[in-house]
């Protein structure tokens, strides 16, 4: 009896092996370590935060921003987790494919079968006693050749039974089969959702943390409007005093202005950003240099700053503008603001922990391939 | 203008014709597969029950030491050679393939053993952070009346909390799901089993056939020699290709569409 082609006996071969290697290839065990790790040090790296959200104030920005990363790094690990186990449950719905057996068309061969026994048996009986030696020899031919046909028809019926077992045996593998691969396809469509859904919570985290360190700065500024009762619905709004054109500020005399609450020192002077200690929220200032004047309670500046943007950003690294507005009796103090650009937006300055330290939150309007915030800490110069 | 016809006409057919070969090879099934193997057992089983059907017909009507005997009967035996190898290439592809997922599923099962933890671990971190966010929002709203910004990160926290509770929901249903898929592994597991079970059974079934073919067809040659032998001794043994002619007087087994 031949073999089969090897050709074809060697590429099943190699999909044994591929399918040992995709085992061997699986997420490692202590992915979900990683994870369970990094979650640990998220909850743990300032279990304070929202408990000194009333009294930090603008440093609460840095910290928010350390268990923002924390979060990200988590979040990250996480979304890997689930991928992997996703990929993992496509996988295992791959490795079960049906295998198609059908019935190898074994032909009737009975009648065939029984028609030869036959005549072979009556030739037999015909030369059986026939003395001569030739013809002897021809009987114990037939003999053999209907001992042949007698053998068929065992192996047959024999035949025919493996191949009903097969394919019965085959039918239930193949509803088994297709059982697992149904649950396999399900339990990968669960686990890319929640990837998903993952993803969405790492976004809704860090909102969280920008929406924690921008209400904790408003506990240390008063509002210059006050506000109505808080909405039952929708985001709190912040209150920024309207932005005024530069020149739409009128000159208000020295007795009805209002002095802010610290020495004009905190505000007015030339700030740089740090090169060591640097704090900042949201984009990183490779540069920042701020310059505010006051006379007759008008504040005005420029601030040139360079940020570091992501790889591959459009955006203009370079914020230039200037500012002015009255100084108000506020701790805060927020001025108009219009870019060479041409944008406008608020600029808020905020004294900083320290008597050299100046807080800068800027907004402007949105434009594309511009920056339009930024929030970091200055040192005199 | 009859050349244009012509013209078009030709090239009618060969746009035909390689849209028939399209067809015909889109059909196909790819060589080597299981469809492909059993089409080509089909193909060598009517080759086979053609000429095995016909066989004696045809001897009957040949002097017993026609070479022409001979010939026909080592055709139908070669015919039923390239239908056990058909077969016998059908059904060891059918058990590789079969091997090969029962060696998947074995794997499936033990990577599933081993996750058996991780689900329930999954659900239960998950309900401890639905817990974490829920505390972490009610923190916040005793702060609000202070700090009334502090509502917006509330809310954030309320969005998050309702996320964790689907996370919570999907983790827990995969943790319920992955005992039934265990169990189901399990039993497929055996059901594949048995099914490889059965085609080596098949395997070997078809073999022995083959076998018993081979020994058929080899008795019937025999005989063939015999018949010769009887007629004309000196040719019996070579039997050359030049049809001999024969007495018919040897008393020859009745064929299907011969009197005796």
């Amino acid at each position: 009896m031949k073999a089969p082609a090897p050709g074809l006996v060697a590429s099943l071969v190699a999909g044994v092996g591929m399918i040992v290697t995709a085992f061997a290839q699986a997420p490692p065990k202590d992915s979900r370590e990683a994870q369970q790790e990094a979650h640990r040090r998220w909850r743990e790296a300032d279990p304070k935060l929202e408990g000194d959200a009333i009294s930090a104030g603008a440093t609460l920005g840095a910290r928010a921003d350390k268990v923002a990363a924390e979060a990200a790094k988590y979040f990250t690990l996480r979304k890997n987790y689930l991928e992997g186990r996703a990929a993992d449950a496509r996988r295992g719905a791959s490795f079960l494919e049906p295998i198609k057996i059908s019935s190898d068309a074994l032909p009737n061969l009975d009648r065939f079968l029984s028609s030869q026994d036959s005549i072979l048996k009556s030739t037999i009986d015909t030369i059986a006693r026939d003395p001569d030696r030739a013809i002897q020899q021809l009987r114990a031919a037939l003999d053999r050749e209907r001992a042949a046909v007698a053998a068929i028809g065992t192996t047959l019926k024999d035949s025919q039974k493996s191949q009903e077992a097969a394919a019965q045996s085959s039918r239930a593998a193949e509803e088994a089969r297709a059982k697992v691969s149904g649950e396999y396809q399900k339990l990968a469509v669960s686990l890319q959702e929640s990837g998903q859904l993952a993803d969405k919570s790492a976004a809704a985290w860090a909102a969280y943390y920008r929406a924690l360190s921008d209400a904790a700065r408003r506990a240390k500024a008063p509002v210059t409007s006050s506000g109505p009762a808080l909405p039952s619905t929708g985001r709190e709004p912040v209150a920024v005093e309207p932005a005024k054109p530069a020149d739409s500020n009128p000159v208000t005399a020295p007795a009805a202005r209002s002095v802010p609450p610290l020495p004009l020192a905190r505000y007015v002077g030339a700030w740089t950003y740090p090169t060591m200690g640097a704090h900042y929220h949201g984009l990183q200032p490779e540069f920042a240099d701020l310059v505010v004047q006051e006379e007759n309670g008008q504040a005005s500046g420029t601030l040139t700053a360079r940020f570091r943007l992501p790889a591959g950003s459009p955006d203009n690294p370079v914020v230039r503008f200037t500012f002015s507005g009255t100084l108000r009796g506020t701790r805060a103090q927020r001025f108009a603001i219009t870019t060479v650009g041409g944008a406008t937006g608020t600029l808020e300055l905020i004294p900083g922990p320290a008597f050299n330290l100046l807080e800068v939150n800027f907004n402007t309007v949105d434009r594309p391939g511009t920056i339009r915030q930024g929030n970091f800490l200055l040192i005199k110069k | 203008m009859v050349l244009n016809l012509r013209w078009c006409f030709r090239l009618g057919v060969i746009v035909a014709a390689f849209a028939l070969e399209g067809i015909v090879f889109a059909q196909a099934p790819a060589p080597g597969s299981l469809p492909a193997l059993l089409q080509s057992v089909s193909q060598r089983t009517a080759e086979w029950n053609t000429l095995a059907t016909n066989l004696e017909l045809r001897v009957a009507r040949l002097l017993p030491c026609d070479p022409q005997a001979r010939a026909a009967i080592e055709e139908v035996s070669r015919a039923s050679e390239a239908r056990n190898v058909a077969l016998t290439s059908y059904w060891t592809v059918a058990s590789l393939q079969s091997k090969t997922q029962v060696e998947a599923i074995r794997g499936l099962l033990s990577q599933e053993g081993e996750r058996v933890g991780d689900w329930v671990v999954d659900a239960s971190q998950a309900q401890a952070d639905v817990a974490f966010a829920t505390a972490q929002r009610t923190s916040l709203t005793l702060s609000v009346p202070q700090l009334p910004a502090l509502a917006n990160p509330q809310k954030d926290l309320e969005a998050i909390a309702e996320q964790y509770r689907l996370l919570e929901k999907q983790a827990q249903e995969r943790a319920a799901a992955h005992g039934q898929l265990i169990e189901d592994l399990r039993e497929l597991l055996n059901t594949s089993q048995a099914r490889q079970a059965a085609i080596d059974e098949r395997l070997r079934t078809v073999g022995i056939e083959g076998q018993r073919w081979s020994a058929y067809y080899v008795a019937r040659q025999a005989r063939a020699q015999v018949e010769c032998s009887l007629i004309n001794p000196a040719a019996a043994a070579p039997q050359s290709a030049i049809p001999r002619p024969a007495p018919a007087a040897v008393p020859r087994p009745a064929s299907p569409g011969k009197k005796q």
